[in-house]
């Protein structure tokens, strides 16, 4: 009943753990510009230079002692869209530099649209007991277009097609891919090594620059702080007044449009009107424990930037600088 | 008919943990005359136990019969129509309300169980009238009454739905002593006058004593006692359950040790001094 | 230590929430302000804190008249736990909510941290100092609500219907602690309560209905006034009650003495 966490913080005592947060944001910024400024190309550099990001985010996953599974679980719902994007890269790239890898003309005929709304069908009834489903979706896809190329299956044929796979377009593909799961795991690692508050602190940190155009820094990080606190108590909230409502005759498993409007209104009414109330409350205890917007107050927490935080945003500098470089005149 | 738990055990299952809330629970509450007090510490399973009754929530082991629908039942079966019979009021009720006027908020329920406008709107002024809403109310928004007033609304909301046994856990929670007794009389009054079944959870030994007739206790997701409010109070093992005695019972029997004067059990103040009137006759 | 003088103020321009109430406080007593949902009792407790600007009359903590300037003056003073556990705990640890008030002062982190385990420690929440508030029971969000002002070494403490929310358990937490705080600590405790079996306990009581003062004293005097009591929505206990009947019906000696001795006892 009170299993929900904030964020995804797993304890631990790795030096990913301990890093200052600040050192950490700022460090993963530099690392994600560095991923994304890889250029797609079969140039053994940019090849090089890629494996070796994928390498080394895999690397700070090991040392921070976080599971490899957890991790790569956040993949999890951009599966659909990354092998999307994967196939749509594959088959659009038509230039030939890098050779074709498959030739062939796809049906889609009576038949085949048959047997790939049979296979769809297929997929959806028995997900659920495939273990590794997310393998089992991308052997499904590859069959469909499997299926389109047997010639022998073209009967009452509506629309052919040529279906070429080239290098150069499973070279983009592969890069595309590889760089989402590299950003995946890079920010996974932070949400997963940092808590709330320290993250809180470490963007009010990075706003602090905006502060010079008059920008409310600590008035928004405390707001910030607040969401966060509050976000598990409105969940728990929201889970009260729909058993309430439920308990009113709201069958929250209709899906008819009109009685969707009334379950969501009979839920956002009263969660506004207790949110409400609590801004009211929330106002009157802070301002009578002394908080003033605007004035200056101290912290409990204490960051204290390490040697080793030094080292890391130094490498992390070198290594975008590199980058930049290595565009500019290498590749 | 009425309610059936049978073995009836309900384990929330965490990300990384389980938590038996309630254990091997048998009880029948029968769908008319009862006046059932639930009683237990913090955590003994009281919200778990009542949310089965109409169906929010089913045993995760066992079986609920509720009027004659087994719970559970297979995933896609309708059971809506279970929350018309039993009808449940949580704590603090008076937040699930939201519509424009107050009268329409108390329509809400009839209406989710299709009754048409007028039928809905009959109902809603006969439960208005029973919780003691008056008739120019009607139109105002619900945000603009008091708190009290609020939480008669949404029991009025819950009458409405004309249940055959009605559940609350809590009602008079953060209610001042007028509000708790002209509360507790109404419920005392639906009761007589309807026959109907009533469920109370409460921590409140003095509202247990004198309004319920049968008392079950939870200690840590056991059903520990179940019977006449009489024999809880005589009951030898009374100490294990961690409640207080009504303060009617506390009184005799501190009378009974400074002045002797013989303990016979009375349930309710005006019982009692009755009873110590007679004696000093 | 407080004076209250011809205190009158009203929301808007129709009806007067408190009207020309007048009493005084003095140091190290715990007194209650008794009254019905709606009598104007958590109006008062919000203008002892500055929250609200009264129309007409005056408060004086500690010898210092309040006004909208002196405000941050008379918060080191007078401090205050809400009714809604949830709704006054901001901190996203128990440690972070203890800290929020002494931040406030530009206390320095080391001197903080001390404070915090301190109060902890006082209302025995220390092993919960990592712990977020969906962690806790009602009774544990008030207990580091109370951490949080005791931290910040007011001498007066205003509980305003700290324990309305609360069940049985969480309740007695807090009774408990106000009782050693009252003592041991000579604090000043006002409670702002319905629930007369908790201002029972307390050294004088107010009495208001409909924004009047109509009744004040110590415990036995003004719970000897039942129908006062119940023509305020408010009810004696029932021990008290079962007394006062028999008080009036002239019973045996005895009997009254019994009573009163079980009272006593509660």
């Amino acid at each position: 009943m009170n299993n929900i966490t904030i964020g995804q913080y797993i304890h631990g005592h790795s030096w990913l753990h301990k890093m200052d947060p600040r050192i950490k944001i700022i460090s993963l910024i530099f690392l994600l510009v560095t991923v994304f400024l890889v250029p797609i190309s079969s140039n053994p550099y940019a090849v090089g230079t890629m494996l070796f990001l994928v390498l080394f985010s895999l690397t700070l996953t090991k040392s921070s002692k976080i599971p490899l599974g957890k991790v790569l679980r956040g993949l999890r719902p951009l599966v659909f869209l990354l092998t999307f994007t994967f196939f749509i890269q594959l088959f659009y790239e038509r230039g030939t530099q890098y050779g074709t890898i498959l030739d062939t003309k796809n049906h889609l005929s009576l038949i085949t649209v048959l047997i790939i709304v049979g296979l769809i069908v297929l997929y959806n009834l028995t997900k659920k007991r495939i273990p590794f489903r997310i393998l089992y979706f991308i052997l499904t896809v590859a069959a469909i277009f499997a299926i389109q190329s047997i010639n022998a299956l073209n009967i009452v044929n509506f629309y052919s097609y040529d279906f070429i796979i080239t290098g150069e377009g499973l070279l983009k593909a592969s890069f595309l891919f590889l760089r989402i799961v590299t950003v995946i795991i890079l920010t996974s690692l932070l949400t997963f090594t940092t808590t709330t508050t320290d993250i809180n602190f470490g963007m009010e940190a990075l706003m602090s620059p905006l502060k010079l155009i008059k920008v409310p820094v600590e008035i928004i990080a405390m707001m910030l702080s607040l969401t966060l606190r509050y976000i598990p108590t409105l969940l728990e909230e929201t889970e009260k007044i729909m058993k309430a409502q439920a308990s009113r005759g709201v069958d929250f498993n209709e899906s008819k449009l009109k009685e969707k409007i009334v379950q969501i209104i009979s839920l956002l009414i009263p969660i506004f009107v207790i949110s409400f109330k609590r801004a009211e409350d929330l106002g009157n205890a802070m301002e009578a424990r002394g908080y003033i917007v605007g004035q200056k107050r101290t912290r409990i927490d204490q960051f204290k930037i390490s040697v080793g935080d030094y080292f890391i945003i130094s490498m992390a500098v070198l290594l975008l600088a590199g980058m930049i470089l290595a565009r500019i005149y290498v590749l | 008919m009425g309610i059936q738990f049978k073995n009836v055990s309900h384990t929330y299952k965490g990300i990384q943990s389980k938590y038996d809330a309630i254990m091997d629970v048998n009880l029948n509450i029968d769908g008319k005359g009862e006046f059932i007090a639930i009683v237990g510490h913090t955590g003994s399973g009281k919200s778990t136990l009542v949310q089965h009754m109409n169906a929010l929530l089913v045993p995760t082991s066992g079986t609920v019969e509720v009027f004659n629908t087994v719970l559970p039942q297979p995933k896609k079966a309708k059971i809506n129509h279970l929350r018309q019979k039993v009808g449940l009021v949580f704590q603090f009720p008076e937040y699930q309300l939201f519509e424009e006027t107050i009268i329409k908020d108390i329509m809400f329920g009839p209406k989710n169980f299709k009754d048409s406008e007028e039928d809905a709107l009959k109902k809603a002024k006969t439960a208005a009238n029973l919780v003691g809403i008056p008739e120019s109310l009607y139109e105002q928004s619900p945000f603009r009454i008091s708190g009290g007033q609020m939480r008669r609304v949404a029991v009025a909301g819950i009458l409405a739905m004309e249940p055959k046994i009605l559940v609350l856990d809590e009602p008079t929670r953060g209610l001042d002593p007028k509000g708790r007794n002209e509360f507790m009389d109404m419920f005392k009054k639906i009761h007589e006058e309807e026959n109907k079944t009533i469920v109370l959870i409460t921590h409140d030994m003095d509202i247990v004593s004198e309004y319920a007739k049968r008392i079950i206790v939870m200690k840590d997701g056991y059903v520990v006692f179940d019977g006449k409010k009489e024999e809880l109070f005589e009951h030898p093992n009374f100490i294990d359950f961690h409640l207080d005695f009504p303060t009617p019972i506390k009184i005799l029997k501190h009378l009974n040790q400074t002045l002797g004067i013989p303990y016979v059990p009375q349930y309710s103040e005006r019982d009692l001094i009755k009873y110590l009137e007679a004696f000093y006759e | 230590m407080i004076e209250i003088k011809n205190l009158s103020f009203s929301y808007s321009s129709n009806q007067k929430v408190l009207k020309n109430v007048s009493l005084d406080i003095k140091r190290g007593e715990w007194v209650s302000v008794l009254g019905h949902n709606g009598s104007g009792k958590s109006t008062l407790a919000k203008l002892l804190i500055g929250l609200l600007e009264a129309n007409e009359g005056e408060i004086i903590v500690d010898g210092l008249t309040m006004n909208m300037k002196n405000l941050g003056d008379i918060r080191k003073k007078v401090g205050i736990v809400f009714q809604n556990p949830d709704n006054q705990f901001i901190g996203v640890t128990v440690r972070h909510d203890i800290a929020f008030g002494l931040e406030n002062q530009m206390m320095d982190s080391k001197e903080m941290e001390e404070k915090v385990l301190e109060y902890a420690k006082v209302v025995s929440m220390e092993n919960f100092l990592e712990h977020a508030p969906h962690h806790l029971s009602g009774g544990q969000k008030q207990r580091v609500a109370l951490a949080g002002i005791l931290a910040m070494e007011q001498d007066i403490i205003i509980l305003d219907e700290a324990t309305s929310m609360l069940d049985p358990q969480g309740t007695n937490e807090i009774v408990e602690l106000i009782k050693r705080l009252n003592k041991e600590r000579n604090k000043t405790v006002i409670t702002i309560t319905h629930d007369l079996a908790f201002a029972g306990l307390s050294d004088r009581l107010f009495v208001l209905k409909q924004g009047e003062l109509i009744l004040q004293g110590i415990p036995q005097e003004v719970f000897k006034e039942v129908d006062l009591l119940k023509s305020s929505n408010l009810e004696v206990p029932q021990a008290l009650s079962v007394y006062n009947h028999f008080k009036n019906k002239k019973a045996p000696k005895a009997l009254l003495e019994a009573l009163w001795e079980f009272n006593s006892k509660m």
